[in-house]
């Protein structure tokens, strides 16, 4: 079983295209979408640990989108990817609930890095809630 | 064409304040009928008059010319500033493009490189050279970013927040960045903060990326063994940093182009030249100065960031760099 699932969302095919393949290879499920408003159907229907969101791209802008995401499925951790070095642009980001950013070009490495990390931090606040709840479900029956 | 200006206007008055003191004497010589001594000392007041006009149109005209050239020297930063900006903007407008372009090729080059690593060497007869490649690939572009991500230092941001900022915290923190490097060659880093330093409102993340620059370049230019330390004072108006290392210094005939964009003494693909130059533009954007010297005992040199204590945010007074595409 893969070790948890990304989502890319990037208009170059080519890099959508490779890095699944090297997300693959690692064993992360990969999916991809060209734009935002793709990438909002798939969250919508389907549950990602992970998003890696380019911060510009035609139609629904990165910023847009990552609000978005996070209305929709707080829970998934995003991590902004920009082509444009402003540290604006990724605290930006932050400041609207991602994880973190990272500046293109980059490599394999401190994307694997990042992704790990995020989806680390996913899981421990995911445990955290379940915890809880559970806590509040055995809590119940002695209350009612 | 300032000086002949300030000749003329100095001539101008010399005779002004010199009509002004000798007339009433003359005027009093002509109504009285003076006696000789009289004459005598009249004659002395007039040539203390000229005396005292000389001296007089002399101090107004060096006032003059001193603000004047305060304010040359000023048009000038200012014009500096504005180029920096200008290629900031346009740096802007392009690294997106090529920094997309960029990741293909590094994200293809990663691809194959790792297939290779499937490889069975005895069916391949090249693969080290195919893997190496690979390797010299990633190294040169990376080399290019290294580029594209300096130049965007120049970019004017518009959204220029400014915070409260704490020199002396910001200066501790940055030197947090650079512990590993200065340990990996033995440098020591020696703070000498002064206590009690006021907050600044000015932009945090510009000011870092100067004393992150200026603290590189001390660590470079040590290179082993020695020390790097920064000071931080204050006078009624402004913040100072000084960056003092224990390297070979500036050569006299550096002193000026090392500020230049794209002037660097380091090594191909280790030194964008760009260091400096950024940082003088973000400094004199944020209304201080920056400075270069060498120690008085020729033991290094001495790299002075100042900059003002405002209480309340001050907004720029040039706007340039329409900064097309942040978000
Ligand atoms: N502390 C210093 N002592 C001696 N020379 C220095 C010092 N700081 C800078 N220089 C000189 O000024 C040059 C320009 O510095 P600058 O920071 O602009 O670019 P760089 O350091 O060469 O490149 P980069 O900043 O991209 O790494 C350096 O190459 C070096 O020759
Ligand atoms: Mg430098």
């Amino acid at each position: 079983m893969a070790r948890y699932s990304v989502l890319i969302v990037d208009d170059e095919e080519d890099f959508r295209e490779i890095t699944t393949k090297q997300l693959i290879r690692r064993d992360v499920n990969c999916e991809s979408a060209p734009d935002g408003d793709s990438a909002l159907k798939m969250i919508n229907v389907q549950h990602y640990d992970v998003v890696l969101l380019d911060v510009k791209m035609p139609g629904k802008d990165g910023i847009e989108t990552l609000r978005e995401i996070k209305r929709i499925a707080p829970m998934t951790e995003v991590i902004m990817l920009t082509g444009h070095a402003t540290v604006e642009s990724g605290i930006n980001g932050i400041k609207y609930g991602a994880f973190d950013y990272l500046m293109k070009p980059m490599d394999m490495e401190p994307l694997m890095e990042k992704l790990d990390a995020a989806y680390e931090r996913k899981r421990i606040q995911q445990e955290k809630i379940e915890s809880a709840q559970s806590k509040n479900n055995l809590a119940r029956p002695t209350k009612g | 064409m300032h000086q002949e200006h300030h000749k003329k206007l100095g001539q101008l008055l010399t005779a002004a304040f010199f009509v002004c003191g000798v007339m009433p004497i003359g005027l009093m010589a002509l109504v009285s009928l003076p006696s000789s001594r009289q004459i005598a000392l009249l004659a002395l007041a007039a040539v203390g008059i000229c005396a005292a006009s000389f001296w007089l149109s002399r101090f107004f005209v060096a006032r003059f010319t001193a603000t004047d050239q305060d304010a040359i020297k000023l048009d000038e930063q200012m014009a500096h500033v504005e180029k920096m900006a200008s290629i900031g903007s346009l740096a802007a407008g392009i690294t997106h493009d090529i920094n997309n372009p960029l990741q293909m090729i590094l994200s293809h080059v990663g691809w194959m490189h790792e297939l290779l690593g499937d490889e069975d060497p005895a069916q391949v007869k090249n693969l080290e050279e195919y893997k190496n490649a690979c390797i010299g690939i990633r190294h040169h572009v990376n080399r290019a970013s290294k580029i594209t991500h300096r130049l965007l230092g120049f970019a004017r941001k518009t959204d220029g927040e400014q915070t409260s900022v704490q020199v002396n915290e910001l200066v501790e923190e940055t030197r947090s960045f650079l512990e590993k490097k200065a340990l990996y060659n033995n440098i020591e880093f020696v703070l000498q903060l002064e206590p009690g330093l006021p907050a600044t409102m000015t932009e945090g993340n510009r000011l870092q990326q100067v004393v992150l620059n200026l603290m590189d370049n001390a660590l470079d230019a040590v290179a082993q063994d020695g020390k790097v330390c920064i000071s931080t004072s204050r006078d009624d108006r402004q913040i100072r940093i000084d960056i003092i290392d224990s390297g070979p210094g500036i050569p006299a005939q550096m002193l000026t182009t090392i500020w230049n964009p794209f002037f660097t003494t380091k090594k191909k693909g280790e030194g964008t030249g760009l260091g400096l130059a950024i940082s003088r533009s973000i400094v004199q954007s944020l209304g201080g100065a920056l400075t270069a010297q060498n120690r008085s005992d020729g033991t290094g040199a001495i790299f002075t960031v100042k900059i003002p204590i405002n209480t309340v945010a001050i907004t720029s007074t040039i706007e340039t760099g329409q900064e097309n595409g942040t978000i």
